[in-house]
């Protein structure tokens, strides 16, 4: 027994379709044999939203028009669920959002919509499928607007099984039922339904009306779309691995053992790396950092570039220190190093409040405003400009040898792919010996 | 238990020679801690500052034997979530401001619904759109009252990456024990920045999964929502599983069904309090750097708390004494924690990078202290200095 007769009768309104909906997914349930401890029950808000306690199978009762990805959720989490959802038009309209991805993406979902035209728990006020000319709480003049074809909509977003189907029409609601139930993908049914308290009263719209409807949109009832195809979440769940390796190894981050010692004075020390997108700054930046790291200095880095990222400026701020850093901020940097015209507008506010104990290291062929720093100007030229940074840094730490300069060219000797290393020695090269 | 404070401390310790040092970013180590904790499910939606944490998720869950999809939106990535959580996945989801406006309804129902997940809130500028990649602190009263009916929130704030693996697998514990949302309340800077790493810092806790329902030998009396005492956690029984079982965001009766009675929604809701707020002595999260003698303290939490530390080291090394209190479970309020370590200081200033928001719960509980707040919120982090001088008000 998938519906309870204990708990009968329903609540809905006298001769509302909702009920004889609901007997048919009882008898679809009974002719699949469905397994009620494998079986769920979503239900969106709504009339519809009321039916979960008659079922005795898993039950899951969520918010208005998000019934959709709380399923999805439920498939993608265990792929051997039959998973359906009991929605309104009024559902279908605020998460239509999720309808049609669940759709594109075939998720095994089985969607029942409850399509009445209107929305019924809140008195009456119109859908996405309200007709044209239809008369609601909230159109009291006939609605001005045209409505979805909620079918169409999600064949058009690739929907796997596609049916219309009328609620008066017993046999075939429960042949359809029973068939986007044993559906391995995704599927929906767009069920026609009567609203017997908002609807039907207010348009004289009756069994009749509606096959007129129907025939003057030029819908097709049945299975209007029927395709095989991977259902998602057995794709997802196909992709996993579980894998004795640690998953570390599939990060990005980097374990740095002491391998050198640092002479840093001061307790930190902050460089400001000012150069333009393509430039490769932010990676200078970090290989620099790792062989402060390799010195058993902590460091930080932050990276600024605009959101077009291979546009305008790139600046990273690296902060070193002998210390676990607290504040993350740059106040005064001790070094500057400016290897583009973007990154000069940058740091063009800085230059004036640093003092003559700071160093600006930079393109000789850019204009620097007056600053106190001690300018140091490099001919870069020869050089391919993805390493002006590496050239810059290596130079700057032939200024202020606060770790060895072997840190800096172990940590490039690490870069993994070739011809990045070979040009970033080549750069450490240039810079050390200048 | 440093200075006699109740709770749990939790330690920063500086570099020792020949340790392991990580470079790497707080997304990096977010998503290695939910990974550690037993996160098995993932959805999210991109936005910068919280994108890494999608990223590197999608990277490792799907190694490590978990299901990590990009939702259509944020509202869908917080409902895959929910819909997992309910089939006994492990969940988690990350977002900054904008993403947490939009998932507000869906938090509300996984309270109401006693649905344990995981939300990252990496803090940006807001309101609204407000700075996608500038700094801010905003959203502290944000999550504690980010949906309807004013029930409590678990909300746990680090300041580095230590403390952000460890805070991490800490909410899952907590989500999954008491059957909650519970929020880390991180921001860009902690975030997207790389940053050092002591690797023997990573402190994981013990692993705690939610307490399943056990069928009795008598027979199967099976209630969703169970509870005898009203700060009773609900044994668990998962969609799909061999006991049929009901979710409602409604209101309901402990079979789950929808309900008006008074005396029911009474219960209920005073049960979404009270199992949370029982527990509001072992959710007290704090680190202590006190002082004898010092007049002075700092209450801190986040990027603001990292900066103080460097406050307090510079006021020692120039002879002043002053205190330090850094608050990583900002919701419940860490009250008896907080009164035992402000003790005998006769004045509080609390750094905020919003205009006043935590503050309001230091001012409730020491009414008789001299309170300064120190607030900034033109995306730069107060600076050591800020934090006493002249941009106190």
């Amino acid at each position: 027994m998938y519906i309870d007769p204990s708990k009968k009768p329903y609540p809905f309104c006298p001769g509302c379709s909702h009920s004889m909906v609901l007997d048919a997914i009882g008898r679809a349930l009974e002719k699949i044999k469905a397994d009620p401890r494998r079986t769920v029950l979503v239900s969106d808000i709504g009339c519809v939203g009321l039916s979960d306690k008659y079922f005795n199978v898993h039950t899951f009762h969520g918010l208005h028009g998000r019934s959709f990805t709380y399923s999805c959720g439920i498939k993608l989490a265990n792929p051997d669920l039959l998973v359906f959802n009991l929605v309104g038009d009024g559902g279908c309209g605020i998460g239509g959002n999720h309808l049609i991805n669940a759709a594109r993406r075939n998720i095994g979902i089985k969607v029942l919509c409850f399509n009445n035209l209107n929305f019924g728990m809140t008195g009456g006020q119109h859908s996405v499928t309200t007709p044209f000319g239809g008369k609601t709480a909230t159109t009291p003049s006939g609605s001005p607007e045209k409505p979805f074809d909620l079918a169409g909509l999600v064949s058009a977003a690739g929907g796997s099984f596609v049916a219309r189907v009328k609620a008066l029409d017993k046999e075939a609601l429960d042949e359809t039922i029973a068939k986007a139930f044993q559906h391995e993908g995704f599927a929906f049914v767009d069920i026609w339904e009567i609203c017997t308290a908002y609807y039907m009263p207010a348009n004289d719209y009756k069994k009749q009306q509606m096959d007129e409807l129907i025939a003057s949109y030029g819908f097709k009832t049945g299975i209007l779309r029927e395709e095989k195809g991977r259902e998602y979440s057995r794709v997802l769940n196909s992709a996993v691995r579980f894998q004795t390796s640690d998953v570390r190894r599939q990060t990005s981050t980097t374990l740095t053992a002491t391998k050198f010692s640092h002479t840093l004075q001061k307790d930190s020390i902050g460089i400001i790396v000012a150069g333009s997108a393509g430039m490769k700054v932010i990676f200078a930046a970090h290989t620099f950092g790792k062989a402060a790291l390799s010195c058993g200095l902590h460091v930080s880095q932050k990276d600024d570039y605009p959101v077009t990222v291979q546009s305008g400026h790139s600046v990273s701020d690296i902060k070193i220190s002998r210390e676990k850093i607290n504040y993350l901020g740059i106040d005064k940097p001790d070094a500057v190093l400016i290897i583009s015209q973007d990154g000069l507008k940058e740091v063009t506010d800085i230059l004036p409040k640093l003092d003559n104990g700071a160093v600006v290291v930079y393109d000789k062929n850019l204009q620097i405003p007056k600053t106190e720093a001690k300018l140091i100007p490099i001919d870069l030229h020869g050089l391919d400009k993805t390493v002006h940074a590496t050239a810059m840094l290596a130079k700057y730490l032939t200024l202020n040898k606060f770790m060895p300069i072997e840190a800096l060219r172990s940590a490039i000797t690490a870069i993994s792919k070739d011809k990045i290393r070979e040009l970033n020695l080549k750069a450490f090269e240039f810079g050390t010996n200048d | 238990m440093q200075n006699g404070v109740k709770g749990v401390i939790l330690k920063n310790k500086g570099n020792n020679k020949g340790t392991m040092l990580e470079f790497t970013t707080g997304a990096e180590i977010i998503a290695r801690a939910a990974v550690d904790a037993g996160c098995d499910f993932f959805a999210g939606y991109p936005i910068t500052p919280a994108s890494g944490i999608l990223s590197a998720m999608m990277k490792m869950l799907p190694a490590s034997g978990g299901i990590a999809i990009q939702g259509e939106d944020e509202l869908a990535s917080i409902g895959y979530c929910l819909g997992a959580s309910s089939a006994g996945r492990k969940v988690m989801t990350a977002t900054s401001g904008p993403g947490i406006s939009l998932y507000s309804e869906n938090i509300g129902f996984a309270q109401m619904a006693e649905l344990p997940i995981v939300i990252v809130n990496v803090q940006r500028m807001g309101p609204a759109t407000g700075g996608a990649t500038t700094n801010a602190e905003g959203d502290v009263e944000f999550v504690r009252w980010v949906t309807s009916g004013g029930y409590p929130f678990i909300a746990f704030c680090p300041t580095n990456l230590e403390e952000s693996y460890r805070l991490t697998c800490e909410a899952f514990n907590w989500a999954e024990r008491l059957r909650t949302p519970v929020f880390l309340l991180t921001c860009k800077d902690l975030v997207m920045n790389m940053d050092t790493a002591d690797v023997n810092g990573y402190k994981r806790p013990s692993v705690i999964a939610r307490s399943p329902f056990v069928a009795d030998d008598e027979a199967i009396s099976f209630k969703p929502y169970a509870y005898s005492a009203l700060s009773d956690v609900p044994p668990f029984a998962p969609i799909g599983g061999d006991i049929l079982t009901r979710i409602n965001t409604s209101v309901h009766d402990q079979n789950g069904m929808l309900t008006k009675k008074p005396e029911v929604c009474d219960k209920a809701l005073r049960h979404l309090n009270e199992k949370i707020m029982a527990h509001a002595g072992e959710l007290e999260y704090v680190s202590t750097d006190l002082e004898k003698g010092a007049d002075t303290v700092i209450v801190a939490y986040g990027a603001a708390a990292r900066t103080a530390r460097e406050t307090i080291a510079m006021a020692r090394s120039s002879g002043k004494k002053m205190s330090l209190v850094i608050v990583h479970s900002l919701w419940p309020v860490p009250e008896a924690a907080l009164k035992k370590a402000v003790g005998a200081h006769k004045k509080i200033i609390v750094p905020e990078h919003n205009l006043r928001q935590y503050v309001l719960e230091i001012k409730r509980l020491f009414p008789d202290k001299e309170i300064r707040s120190v607030n900034r919120i033109d995306g730069c982090l107060i600076t050591p200095e800020g934090m006493t001088d002249k941009l106190c008000t």
